[in-house]
C-alpha cells in the first residue's frame, strides 16, 4: 500500500528544477558516480555494462535513476532514444545538472514513440544523503517535487 | 515553424530545437551559416534510423549547408572489412536517409579541412567533439557542443537556440595551462590535450607555450584529445587563436581560477598512463581524426620501401576527398604497396572491429588511446608513428 501525505513517518520531499514534465513511481537506483549513456548501458535490456561503474550489472528499466550527471560522447541522446525505443530505459531521471544530452534524448523519446519520462535537475538539498538504492520514490515534474519514502 | 504548415518533420526538428532551448534558459532561437551532423549507425542505433526516416518522409531538408561525421561502414571495401550485410544494411538506410535530407557527403571528422569551412565569428550548430574543439578555439567560429539528434533539428530549421558558448561572455577563459616544453612532436600536441582534458573537464583553458607555427593538424590533434578526455569544447591557444592575441584577451573580465603546468615529465607520465599494454601489438591504426593530406605525405615518407608484417593489421583513415587527391598525387599507392589499408569515410572507434579479433592497439591518437578500450575491450599502447612504423615493418 502507498504511503500516504505528511502523516507518514519517513517521508521526504524534495523540490527541484524540472527539465521534461511527467510523473513517475518506482523504486530509487542512486549513484555518485557519472554516468556514460554510450556503451555504459545496453538498450535491449537496460542493463549496466559499463565494468568501471559501481553499478555494473544492474539494471535501470522502469528505476527512478539517480546520478549526477552524465559523461562520455554527445551521442548519448541516441543512446537514450534507442533504450526509450526498446522498452528500457529508466521510469524518471533526476541529476544534480542534466546536460543537453539527456534532455535531448528524452524528448526524442517522446516525441518519436510517445513515452514520458520526467527529468528533474538542480535538486534544493543533498539527494545523494536522502535518497538510496532501493526507496520508493514519487516524481511529479509538473510540480518540482520528489518524494522519498523509506 | 511549429504549427507543422511546413510539414510533420520541420514541426518536430523546431519542437527539439525548442524545447531544449527552453531548459537552457536561451533567450531566443538564431540563425546558424552551417552543420555538421552525426550519421553513424553504432550510435544511433535502429532508433535513430526510425528518426531519420521520419525526417525524409516528411520532406523535410536541411536549410544549411550540412556535412556529415564518419559512418561504422567503408561504403566500398564493408565486405573485405569483415562486417556482415544485416549491419552494413542499417547503415545503408541511415545514408540513404540523410541524402534524402541534403546532406553533403562528406563522411569526416574533419569537414573543416575540406567542404564546411567556418569564418570566425560565425554561428554553427556542430556536433563531433573534436571537430566542435577545433572550429571553436582555432577558427574562433561559435558552436555548442550539440549532440545526434539535436543536430540534425539545427539543421532542419537552421536555427539553434541562443546558450552556452553562443554568448561572448562565456567563451572567456576560467583555467591557465603553461606548456613548458620546447620541441613539441606530433604525439606531444595529443598527450597536452589529454592533460588538459582531465585537468579542466568542461572548463576553458587558456594555453601559454605552443608554438606560432604549430601545424594545423597538430592543434587539430590537441583539439580531439581535450574533447576526449574532457568535455572541452573551447580553449584558447595564446597567439594562435583568433580571440587570445595575449593571456588578458583570452581571460577578459573572468578570474584566474586555478593554473597548471605541464612538463617534460608531466608528458611523460601521461603518455604512460594512456598505453594499456606493450605486448605484441596485432592492429596499428592511425588517423584519429582523419588524417590529412600533409601527414599522408609524411606517412608515405617513411613507409616507402618497407613492408608491414604478416601478423600485424595497419590502418589509416581518411576522408575520401583527401584519398582522391593523394591518389592523383601517387601517394596513396606508395602506402599500399606497403600494405598499409588506407580506410575512408569510416574509423575504428564507430565501426564494428570485433570480427577482427584484436587484442591490442598501437597508434599515435590520444583520442583513439582513450576511447577504443571502452568501445571495442581492446588494449591500446600510444606511440609515435616511427615506433608505430618500426614496430610494424620490423623483421620483413
Amino acid at each position: 500500500m502507498q504511503p500516504r501525505g505528511s502523516e507518514v513517518k519517513g517521508k521526504v520531499v524534495i523540490r527541484g528544477r524540472c527539465i521534461v514534465k511527467g510523473e513517475a513511481v518506482g523504486e530509487a537506483l542512486v549513484t555518485k558516480q557519472p554516468f556514460m549513456f554510450p556503451h555504459g548501458i545496453n538498450p535491449e535490456t537496460g542493463e549496466i555494462i559499463d565494468k568501471r561503474h559501481e553499478l555494473f550489472g544492474l539494471n535501470m528499466k522502469g528505476k527512478i535513476f539517480i546520478f549526477p550527471y552524465g559523461k562520455g560522447s554527445t551521442t548519448g541522446s541516441t543512446w537514450i532514444l534507442e533504450t526509450i525505443r526498446c522498452g528500457s530505459a529508466p521510469a524518471a531521471m533526476v541529476n544534480l545538472e542534466t546536460e543537453p544530452v539527456i534532455a535531448t534524448g528524452v524528448i526524442l523519446g517522446e516525441l518519436l514513440y510517445g513515452v514520458r519520462i520526467p527529468v528533474m535537475d538542480h535538486p534544493d538539498t543533498d539527494i545523494f544523503q536522502k535518497i538510496e538504492t532501493g526507496d520508493h520514490v514519487k516524481i511529479d515534474a509538473y510540480k518540482g517535487t520528489i518524494e522519498v519514502y523509506k | 515553424m511549429l504549427d507543422g504548415e511546413r510539414g510533420e518533420g520541420v514541426r518536430f526538428a523546431m519542437e527539439v530545437v525548442t524545447r531544449v532551448g527552453d531548459i537552457y534558459g536561451a533567450e531566443k532561437l538564431v540563425q546558424i551559416s552551417s552543420s555538421h551532423v552525426l550519421g553513424h549507425y553504432s550510435s544511433l542505433h535502429d532508433a535513430g534510423v526510425e528518426m531519420m526516416e521520419r525526417f525524409t518522409g516528411s520532406k523535410a531538408s536541411f536549410r544549411v549547408p550540412t556535412t556529415v561525421d564518419p559512418i561504422s561502414i567503408e561504403p566500398e571495401r564493408w565486405r573485405d572489412l569483415k562486417i556482415q550485410s544485416s549491419y552494413a544494411e542499417k547503415q545503408m538506410r541511415l545514408t540513404n536517409a540523410l541524402m534524402g535530407l541534403g546532406v553533403i557527403p562528406s563522411f569526416t571528422c574533419t569537414p573543416y579541412e575540406c567542404c564546411n569551412v567556418p569564418r570566425h565569428g560565425e554561428i554553427l550548430a556542430w556536433s563531433e567533439s573534436s571537430a566542435v574543439a577545433y572550429v571553436n578555439s582555432i577558427v574562433g567560429a561559435k558552436t555548442n557542443r550539440l549532440t545526434a539528434g539535436l543536430d540534425v533539428s539545427c539543421a532542419i530549421t537552421g536555427l539553434t537556440p541562443y546558450f552556452g558558448l553562443l554568448i561572448p561572455e562565456n567563451r572567456f577563459g576560467q583555467v591557465l595551462i603553461e606548456v613548458k616544453k620546447r620541441k613539441l612532436g606530433n604525439l606531444h600536441f595529443h598527450t597536452i590535450g589529454y592533460i588538459i582534458g582531465k585537468t579542466v573537464g568542461n572548463r576553458i583553458p587558456v594555453v601559454t607555450g605552443l608554438p606560432l607555427d604549430a601545424k594545423n593538424y597538430q592543434l587539430k590533434g590537441l583539439a580531439s584529445a581535450a574533447a576526449s578526455s574532457g568535455s572541452v569544447a573551447l580553449f584558447h591557444a595564446v597567439g594562435i587563436s583568433p580571440d587570445a592575441r595575449n593571456v588578458d584577451q583570452a581571460f577578459g573580465p573572468n578570474e584566474l581560477e586555478d593554473k597548471i603546468v605541464i612538463d617534460e615529465s608531466g608528458i611523460r607520465e601521461a603518455e604512460d598512463e594512456i598505453t594499456t599494454s606493450r605486448e605484441n601489438p596485432d592492429f596499428v591504426a592511425i588517423g584519429c581524426p582523419h588524417y590529412s593530406i600533409p601527414e599522408l605525405i609524411e606517412l608515405a615518407h617513411m613507409v616507402k620501401g618497407k613492408r608491414v608484417k604478416r601478423n600485424v593489421e595497419f590502418w589509416v583513415y581518411t576522408s575520401k576527398h583527401v584519398a582522391a587527391y593523394i591518389r592523383e598525387m601517387g601517394i596513396l599507392q606508395t602506402i599500399e604497396a606497403s600494405g598499409i589499408r588506407v580506410l575512408t569515410s569510416t574509423c575504428a572507434v564507430i565501426s564494428p572491429i570485433k570480427e577482427w579479433g584484436f587484442k591490442v592497439m598501437m597508434t599515435n591518437s590520444a583520442k583513439f588511446a582513450n576511447v577504443i578500450p571502452s568501445e571495442h575491450k581492446i588494449d591500446v599502447y600510444y606511440a609515435p608513428l616511427k615506433d608505430l612504423i618500426e614496430y610494424a615493418t620490423k623483421g620483413e
